[in-house]
């Protein structure tokens, strides 16, 4: 690290968890943040101030004007472009150090086993059960971790799948279930919340790369914002899951 | 709040909540009830002491259950004094 990094990064090294190495681990990390809306533009940021070397961002979408209530990445002359680009230009800002990578295709279990290849850790941030799928298919068949985050409303859930661990995966909770009416377009979502959600897979995602801290791994973590409430709840393998079962 | 006898602790969080107006109970669960009683089975009992809207809401296959703190599925068993907890599906991001 130069001076300039070790200035930038000072408050985080001074940490007994980071220090240098820790960092110098952060610096060498390729992560994968997979939808660039409400949760992906915190943990877009987040990571990138973190100092994470390499950050690819994939999402198809176009910043509209709804998005900017909670896509805190993007601005009013962003809209009309890609999120990916909106929010790669945020990030240069707050940490010009760093590599950014954008992709503006959809995945599918092709396309996302080629991109994965050489990345350390995924973090996902769409908003779907039908790509959560395709992610954890991929990333237990390829055995890199992943940092699952979802919100609507006023509540979230965190889940991680680290192949490290005999952790659940993130189809032994949802099983095969199917989209429906469960989106922020059609429950409305307070702008907050997405922050809240956010910010904690950007934290997860750090101690796993670091590999500091409690590991969160084969629980579901659930957020009430009534009540500002978390639950830690313990999720068993299901020994029966067509996707984790035999690994 | 009534726990005497064989009774089951109830928790609703977040939307779920929200619609069925209750974030905790307890079930007085009666004798005849008790032998093999599952989730199903609670669900059935609250329907029946608390409107059909009960089932309708927690007998999805996306609403997600857990007993003691540890997930489960619907056809787990339920003993007295357990902490039963269902929890809304979330996919938005």
């Amino acid at each position: 690290m130069n001076d300039d990094q070790l200035l930038r990064y000072s408050r985080q090294i001074m940490l007994p968890e980071i220090e240098i190495d820790g960092q110098l681990k952060l610096l060498q990390s390729r992560v994968l943040i997979i939808g660039l809306g409400g949760l992906g533009c915190p943990i877009a940021l987040y990571l990138a101030a973190a100092g994470v070397g390499h950050l690819i961002l994939a999402d198809d979408d176009i910043v509209e004007l709804s998005n900017l209530q909670r896509q805190i990445a993007h601005g009013n002359q962003d809209i009309g472009k890609y999120k990916v680009d909106s929010a790669k230009a945020s990030i240069l800002e707050i940490n010009p150090e760093i590599q950014v990578t954008t992709i503006t295709q959809r995945f599918d279990a092709i396309s996302l086993e080629q991109a994965i290849d050489t990345i350390d850790l995924v973090v996902d941030a769409t908003d779907n059960f039908a790509t959560r799928f395709i992610i954890n298919r991929v990333c237990v068949e390829t055995s890199t971790p992943v940092v699952f985050g979802a919100a609507v409303k006023l509540e979230g859930q965190i889940l991680i799948y680290d192949p490290e661990t005999t952790s659940a995966c993130y189809q032994c909770l949802y099983k095969n279930a199917k989209d429906g009416d469960n989106n922020c377009a059609e429950n409305g979502v307070a702008a907050p919340i997405v922050g809240i959600i956010g910010c904690c897979q950007a934290m997860e995602a750090v101690k796993l790369l670091v590999g500091f801290g409690a590991s969160s791994a084969g629980y579901l973590q659930v957020f009430d914002a009534h009540s500002m409430q978390w639950r830690k709840l313990k999720l068993p393998r299901d020994p029966l899951c067509p996707t984790c079962s035999a690994i | 709040m009534n726990q005497v006898g064989y009774t089951i602790k109830v928790l609703l969080f977040a939307s779920l909540r929200e619609k069925l107006g209750e974030s905790e109970l307890y079930l007085d669960i009666a004798e005849g009830d008790r032998d093999g009683l599952r989730i199903t089975d609670v669900i059935r009992l609250l329907a029946v002491s608390r409107g059909a809207v009960w089932d309708d809401t927690l007998t999805n296959s996306k609403v997600l259950m857990a007993i003691n703190h540890t997930m489960v599925d619907a056809q787990h068993s339920v003993s007295a004094d357990d902490e039963l907890a269902f929890y809304p599906p979330v996919t938005g991001g």
